[in-house]
C-alpha cells in the first residue's frame, strides 16, 4: 500500500471506525464462508466443513485485531482516548501545565503579534484590482541623483511623455508628483499634501473615486481647467462628508479649484496624501514626475522592463544617463518596511525557540518521572510509536492551550506593537494570521514534544521496571544531555538576541550623543511655505519673512529668531552642484561639486547658537540689490582654504558673485550624517519661498506655540505654519527609529536572557536532582559544602561558557543583518559582544546559585540511609 | 489443552552484559521447554538470573545468543514492534511492585493492554469486566491504585494480565511486596488461574510457592542447575 493510500485509509478510519470494523467482520466471514464452500465441495459434511475452515483459517479473534490494527480501525478511538487521558494528566498538575501554557502562550503570542505586522504590511496585497499587474517605474540613476536615493523613483518628463505616447506593455500608464500646497478659504489656512496626477492614475490603479469622477484628459493639460477630488480624510475634516461638495471652489496657493471628486476612505496610495490636482505634464515644462503601470496580461516585468528602456535611452536628456528598472509596486510600497519586520519576526521566532527549549526541558524532566509508567506501557504491548504519540498528543494540547493563550495575547500586544512601531496600519487578526498561529502551535508541538518522546520511548525496560523511581543509568544519562543541549541552544540565541540589542543601544546612545554643532534646547521651529502665485518675487518674500521675523521677537519671552531654508532636522535641503570658488579649479565635465546652502537670516546663528569663528554675521544692510554676500561653515573653510583665509573670497561669478564675509561652526542636518560642506546666503539678498524658523525662548518653548502661531498669521492669515515643535522634539523624532529598534530588540533580549536563566536554573535543578546520591556519597566521603557549591555552579557555568560560544559564533553571522539599522558601531564590535557575554555569564552564575546551595544541603545520611 | 509444540522452547541461551571494559554473563547454556498449562518456578539466590531469563521469556530483553521459540516461531530477533505485539497478545505480565499506572482508574488500568490491540469498546469492556470479576475486583474498579491495598494491587495487576487472554502469565516475585496474607492470596489465585488451564511462569524465592509449581528451575550463576518435578499437593 502506497503511502497516499495508507493515509487515505487512516484518514478514514478516523471518521468512520464501525464502518471499516464492519466491513473487516464482512470481509472474514466472506473468506470463512468461501471456505466452508471448498470443503464441502471436497465432500465434506456441513459441520466437518465450518470447523476444517475455521482450523485452516486460524485464530479468527487474533486476525480481526491484526486487520483493524492495520487499517487503523481503532485511531479515532486511541486519538479521543490520548486525548481524555492528556487532558486529565495536565488538569492534575496545574503548576506544570500553567508553566508550560504561559510559556508557549508567550512566544506564541510575540510570533502572532509580529507576523499579524508583517501581515499587514508585507504579506496583504494593495487594495486594488489586480495588484500583481502594478508596476513602479524607476531609473537606475547616475549622479546628480544620487544625492537622494528616493529621485530614483523621479523620471524626467521626455521619458514620461514617451513612454505614455510608445508603450506597448502596459494596459495603461500613469504618472504622480508631491507638491505641497497652502490650502486656504473656510477656517483656517492649512498646509496639504497634494498629489499632481495623470488623468489616467486612478485607472491604473482601478479605483474610483467615491463620489463624483476621476480627471478627463482635456484637464490633464498645461492651461486646462483646475479641477481637484479630495481624499476621503479631508472631506470629512474640512468639509464636514458634505455630500454637496462637487462643484465647490476650493483654493490651493492663492489659485481656485473645482472639486470633482471625493476618494474612498479605503483609498491609499505610497503616501497619505489629501488632495490630487492634474499633473497636466508637457514637454519643456520642468517636473520630476513619478510613473506606474498595470502590465498587459502575458507581459513579464523583464519584457516591460527591456521594451521601456529602449523608449527612454531614446528620449531621455543627452546629458543623462542611466537604465530604466520596474519593481511590483507591492515591492516598491513595502521595500522600506521590509528589513525591520523580517528582523523583528527573526527575534521574536529566537524567543520563541527559545520559549520552546523550555518546554521541551520541562517534558523531559516530566518524563524522567513518567519513566516507570511509560515502561509498563511498553512491557503490556504499547508499542514505541504509540508511546509517542500519546506524548506528541499531549505536548500538542499544550501547545493548542498556548496558542490560545498565545492569540489573546497577541489581540492585546499588537497595540502594544503600535507604540513600538506607530507607522503600522490597522493590524487584522484575518486567517492567515489563525493560520499562522494554528501552524506554530503544531510546528512547536511536534518538534518540541517529539524530542522528548522519541527520548522516553528509548528506555530501558529491564531498567526502568525495575527502579525506585530515581532516574539512573544510560537513559538518564541520554536525556540529561539532550537537556544540556538544549540549554546550550538557549544561551547562544540568547546571545545572539543580546548582542543584537546591544548594537542597536550603542546606535542609539551614539546618535544621542553627538554634538549637532547647534543647541536644540528652548528652541520652537515650523515651517512656512509661501504661495508662489501671492509671493512671485524675492523682495516680497523676503518682505513676508522679515515681517514674520519681526512680530515674533516682538513676543515677550522669544531670546532670539533664526530663520533658514534648511533648518536641521527638517525635509529640505538646497543644494548647488556648479558653484564657481575663487581659487579653486572647475570639476571636470560630468563631475560635479555639491555645495549645501542655507538662506538665513543674520540672528540664526544665534538663535541656533552656532559660533561665528571668524568675519561678521548677515546685517539689515544685507538688502537685495546691495552686493551679494555668503558665509561659509568651518568644513568649507577647511576643504577650500585650508591654508587660506576664505574671507574676502568670492563665490559663483558675474554679477551674481557673492563674497564670503564669515565663517560659522558647522551644523549637522541629520544626526546620523556628518555636518557637510556648506555655505550661506542671506534671506534679504536671496527672498527664499521656503523658510524654517526657530524661535529661541527664554522659557519653556512649548508654551510659546500658540502665541508664534498668531504672530505667524498675523502677518498674512493665507500663509500657514505647519510642523510647529521644538527643535529637541525633531531631535527625538529624527532618533525615533533607532529607539524604537533598541526599545524592542532589547524587551526581547531581556525576555530571552529571562528564560535562558529560567532554563539553567532547570537543568541544573535536574542535575540536583539525577545526582543527590552521588552529592550524599560525595559528602560521605568529606566533600564539603565549598566542594559540592563549586560542582553545581562549574556544571552550570561550563554549560552557559559553551553556549556563548556557540552563541558568539552564531552572532558574528546574524549581526551583519543589522549593519545598515547600525551608526557608529561595527556589526562585529568587540565591547558589545564581550560585554554581552559577562552579562549572559554574571546572570547566570546567579541561576547556579540556589540548585548549588540546594545540593550543598543534602544530608548524606538520608541518602544513603533511602539508598 | 496440551499440543504437540511446547509453547515455550529455549534453547542454550547466553545473555551477556557489557559495561565499559566488563562482561557479565548473566544466562549460560539455558534450556528450556514450557508446554501449554505447564507451572513452572524458577529459583535461585539473588544475581543467580532469574529476572534475567524472565525478562527474556517475556521479550523484554533479548538473548546474546541462543534460540528463542514462541509457538514453534523463532522471537530472538524480532524487531521492537513485533516484539511489542507478543508481548501484548501472547504475554501477561505480573510485577513485584505491581507497576500499576496511579494516573488511571483500576478499570483503565485492566483495559490498557487492550487498548494497545485492535478491540472494540465493547470487546474491552466485556474482557476488562470479565478479568475484574475473575480477581474479585469488581467493586473497586472505579478507584485509583493509591486507594487500595498492596494484595489488591496485586489482584489488579493479575487481573491486567488476565485480561488480554495471555498464552503464559510471567510473574515476577508476585509476594515480594506483599505481607504473607496477601501473598498467600495471590498465590491461591494464581493456582486457581491454573488449575483453570493458564500456562504460568514464575520467578520465586520462597520455597513455599516454589512446590506449588509443576516444574522448578534452579538457577546458579546464570546456569540451570536443577530441575525437579515435584508433585501437585
Amino acid at each position: 500500500m502506497n503511502l497516499r493510500r495508507t493515509i487515505r485509509s487512516r484518514l478514514r478510519s478516523l471518521a468512520q471506525s464501525r464502518a471499516v470494523r464492519r466491513e473487516i467482520d464482512e470481509e472474514l466471514r466472506l473468506h470463512l464462508e468461501l471456505r466452508t464452500a471448498e470443503n464441502l465441495a471436497a465432500g465434506m459434511s456441513p459441520e466437518e466443513a465450518a470447523r476444517a475452515a475455521r482450523k485452516r483459517f486460524g485464530n479468527l479473534q487474533s486476525v480481526r485485531e491484526e486487520c483493524r490494527e492495520k487499517r487503523g480501525a481503532n485511531l479515532g478511538e486511541a486519538t479521543l482516548q490520548d486525548i481524555r487521558f492528556g487532558l486529565r494528566m495536565l488538569i492534575k498538575r496545574p503548576g506544570f501545565t500553567t508553566a508550560i501554557v504561559l510559556t508557549f502562550g508567550l512566544g506564541i503570542g510575540l510570533n502572532t503579534a509580529v507576523f499579524s505586522a508583517v501581515n499587514a504590511v508585507l504579506l496583504q496585497p494593495l487594495p486594488y484590482p489586480a495588484p500583481e499587474q502594478l508596476v513602479q517605474v524607476l531609473k537606475n540613476a547616475q549622479p546628480p541623483w544620487e544625492i537622494n536615493p528616493e529621485m530614483t523613483a523621479m523620471l524626467g518628463v521626455r521619458e514620461t511623455l514617451a513612454w505614455a505616447e510608445e508603450n506597448r506593455v502596459f494596459s495603461q500608464i500613469g504618472a504622480y508628483e508631491w507638491q505641497g500646497a497652502n490650502l486656504t478659504g473656510g477656517n483656517e489656512a492649512e498646509r496639504v499634501d497634494c498629489a499632481k496626477v495623470s488623468s489616467s492614475f486612478l485607472s491604473v490603479l482601478g479605483v474610483p473615486p467615491m463620489l463624483g469622477r476621476g480627471f478627463l484628459p482635456e484637464e490633464d493639460r498645461p492651461g486646462g481647467p483646475a479641477v481637484a477630488i479630495l481624499s476621503h480624510g479631508i472631506w470629512q475634516r474640512r468639509f464636514g462628508s458634505d455630500t454637496n461638495v462637487l462643484g465647490r471652489t476650493i483654493t490651493l496657493d492663492a489659485k481656485p479649484y473645482t472639486v470633482v471628486g471625493v476618494l474612498a476612505p479605503t483609498f491609499h496610495f505610497t503616501a497619505q496624501y489629501d488632495l490630487l490636482i492634474p499633473l497636466a505634464l508637457s514637454q519643456g515644462k520642468f517636473a520630476m514626475p513619478r510613473v506606474i503601470g498595470r502590465l498587459k496580461s502575458g507581459v513579464s516585468l523583464v519584457q516591460a522592463r527591456v521594451a521601456l528602456d529602449t523608449i527612454y535611452q531614446r528620449a531621455r536628456d543627452p546629458k543623462e544617463k542611466g537604465q530604466v528598472v520596474l519593481v511590483g509596486m507591492h515591492e516598491h510600497v513595502v521595500a522600506g518596511s521590509r528589513l525591520s519586520l523580517l528582523i523583528y519576526l527573526g527575534a521574536v521566532s529566537f524567543i520563541l525557540l527559545i520559549a520552546c527549549a523550555n518546554v521541551a526541558n520541562l517534558l523531559l524532566a516530566r518524563a524522567a518521572q513518567r519513566r516507570k509508567e511509560i515502561a509498563v506501557r511498553l512491557a503490556i504491548g504499547a508499542g514505541r510509536l504509540r508511546i509517542v504519540r500519546q506524548l506528541v498528543t499531549e505536548s500538542a494540547l499544550l501547545a493548542g492551550l498556548g496558542a490560545a493563550l498565545g492569540l489573546l495575547l497577541a489581540f492585546w500586544g499588537k497595540d502594544l506593537l503600535h507604540i513600538f512601531i506607530p507607522d503600522l496600519p490597522t493590524l487584522p487578526m484575518d486567517a492567515r494570521v489563525l493560520a499562522f498561529t494554528l501552524l506554530l502551535a503544531l510546528f512547536t508541538g511536534l518538534l518540541f514534544g517529539l524530542a522528548p518522546a522519541w527520548e522516553s520511548s528509548r528506555i530501558s525496560l529491564n531498567e526502568a521496571l525495575n527502579e525506585d523511581g530515581r532516574v539512573t543509568g544510560t537513559t538518564g544519562r541520554r536525556q540529561h544531555r539532550l537537556v544540556r543541549l538544549l540549554v546550550l541552544a538557549q544561551v547562544g540565541l540568547a546571545l545572539v538576541l543580546l548582542v543584537g540589542a546591544g548594537l542597536l543601544a550603542q546606535t542609539f546612545l551614539r546618535l544621542r550623543g553627538v554634538d549637532p554643532g547647534f543647541r536644540p534646547d528652548h528652541i520652537l521651529s515650523m515651517t512656512i511655505v509661501l504661495s508662489e502665485p501671492k509671493y512671485p518675487e524675492a523682495r516680497s518674500r523676503a518682505a513676508y519673512f522679515q515681517h514674520v521675523i519681526e512680530r515674533l521677537r516682538a513676543l515677550s519671552g522669544v531670546a532670539a529668531v533664526g530663520a533658514n531654508a534648511m533648518l536641521p532636522l527638517t525635509q529640505f535641503r538646497m543644494t548647488y552642484s556648479g558653484l564657481e570658488i575663487e581659487g579653486q579649479t572647475a570639476p571636470a565635465p560630468g563631475e560635479y561639486r555639491f555645495l549645501r546652502c542655507g538662506i538665513v537670516n543674520g540672528d540664526y546663528f544665534r538663535a541656533m547658537g552656532i559660533p561665528l569663528k571668524k568675519g561678521r554675521s548677515f546685517t539689515d544692510d544685507d538688502q537685495a540689490g546691495e552686493p551679494e554676500v555668503a558665509l561659509v561653515n568651518e568644513s568649507f573653510a577647511r576643504r577650500y582654504f585650508p591654508h587660506a583665509d576664505p574671507i574676502g573670497k568670492r563665490l559663483g561669478s558675474g554679477k551674481d558673485a557673492m563674497t564670503i564675509v564669515g565663517v560659522v561652526g558647522d551644523e549637522r542636518l541629520a544626526v546620523e550624517s556628518p555636518a557637510e560642506v556648506q555655505i550661506y546666503r542671506c534671506y534679504l539678498q536671496a527672498g527664499a519661498g521656503v523658510m524654517s524658523l526657530a524661535v529661541r525662548t527664554h522659557g519653556d518653548p512649548a508654551k510659546l506655540a500658540g502665541a508664534v502661531r498668531s504672530a505667524v498669521l498675523s502677518v498674512d492669515r493665507d500663509q500657514p505654519l505647519y510642523s510647529l515643535m521644538t527643535l529637541d522634539q525633531r531631535l527625538a523624532d529624527s532618533l525615533r527609529p533607532q529607539r524604537l529598534n533598541m526599545l524592542l530588540v532589547g524587551t526581547l533580549g531581556a525576555l530571552a536572557l529571562g528564560l535562558s536563566v529560567v532554563g539553567i536554573y532547570g537543568v541544573l535543578s535536574f542535575s540536583v536532582a539525577r545526582r543527590t546520591h552521588e552529592i550524599g556519597v560525595r559528602m560521605a566521603l568529606g566533600a564539603e559544602r565549598g566542594d559540592i557549591l563549586r560542582l553545581v555552579i562549574g556544571e552550570g557555568l561550563k554549560l552557559t561558557l559553551a553556549g556563548v560560544c556557540i552563541g558568539v559564533f552564531a552572532a558574528l553571522g546574524l549581526t551583519r543583518l543589522l549593519a545598515s539599522l547600525l551608526w557608529g558601531v561595527s556589526a562585529f564590535d568587540p565591547a558589545t559582544f564581550a560585554g554581552v557575554s559577562a552579562l549572559l555569564i554574571a546572570v547566570a552564575l546567579i541561576a547556579c546559585w540556589l540548585p548549588a546551595c540546594r545540593a550543598a544541603k543534602v544530608d548524606p545520611m538520608t541518602v544513603l540511609r533511602y539508598e | 489443552m496440551p499440543t504437540t509444540l511446547p509453547l515455550i522452547q529455549l534453547e542454550n541461551i547466553e545473555k551477556v552484559f557489557l559495561t565499559d571494559e566488563v562482561e557479565t554473563h548473566a544466562l549460560s547454556g539455558v534450556s528450556l521447554e514450557i508446554r501449554h498449562g505447564d507451572y513452572v518456578s524458577i529459583s535461585g539466590p539473588s544475581g543467580c538470573g532469574k529476572s534475567t531469563l524472565l525478562s527474556i521469556l517475556g521479550l523484554l530483553d533479548s538473548p546474546t545468543s541462543g534460540k528463542y521459540e514462541l509457538r514453534g516461531e523463532p522471537v530472538e530477533h524480532l524487531d521492537y514492534a513485533a516484539r511489542s505485539r507478543v508481548r501484548n497478545r501472547e504475554i501477561g505480565f505480573i510485577f513485584q511492585s505491581f507497576n500499576l499506572i496511579g494516573d488511571l482508574t483500576v478499570w483503565e488500568n485492566v483495559e490498557l493492554p487492550l487498548t494497545y490491540r485492535g478491540l472494540t469498546k465493547e470487546e474491552r469492556r466485556e474482557r476488562v469486566d470479565e478479568a475484574l470479576a475473575k480477581v474479585g475486583m469488581t467493586a473497586r474498579a472505579k478507584h485509583y491504585p493509591a486507594q487500595l491495598s498492596g494484595g489488591q494491587q496485586q489482584r489488579v495487576a493479575v487481573a491486567r494480565a488476565l485480561g488480554g487472554r495471555p498464552s503464559i502469565l510471567l510473574a515476577d516475585e508476585p509476594t515480594g511486596n506483599l505481607d504473607s496474607k496477601n501473598g498467600d492470596a495471590v498465590m491461591a489465585l494464581l493456582r486457581e488461574l491454573h488449575a483453570e488451564g493458564a500456562t504460568i511462569c514464575l520467578v520465586t524465592h520462597d520455597p513455599r510457592y516454589s512446590r506449588d509449581a509443576q516444574k522448578t528451575v534452579h538457577l546458579f550463576d546464570g546456569q540451570i542447575v536443577d530441575g525437579e518435578m515435584p508433585a501437585i499437593t
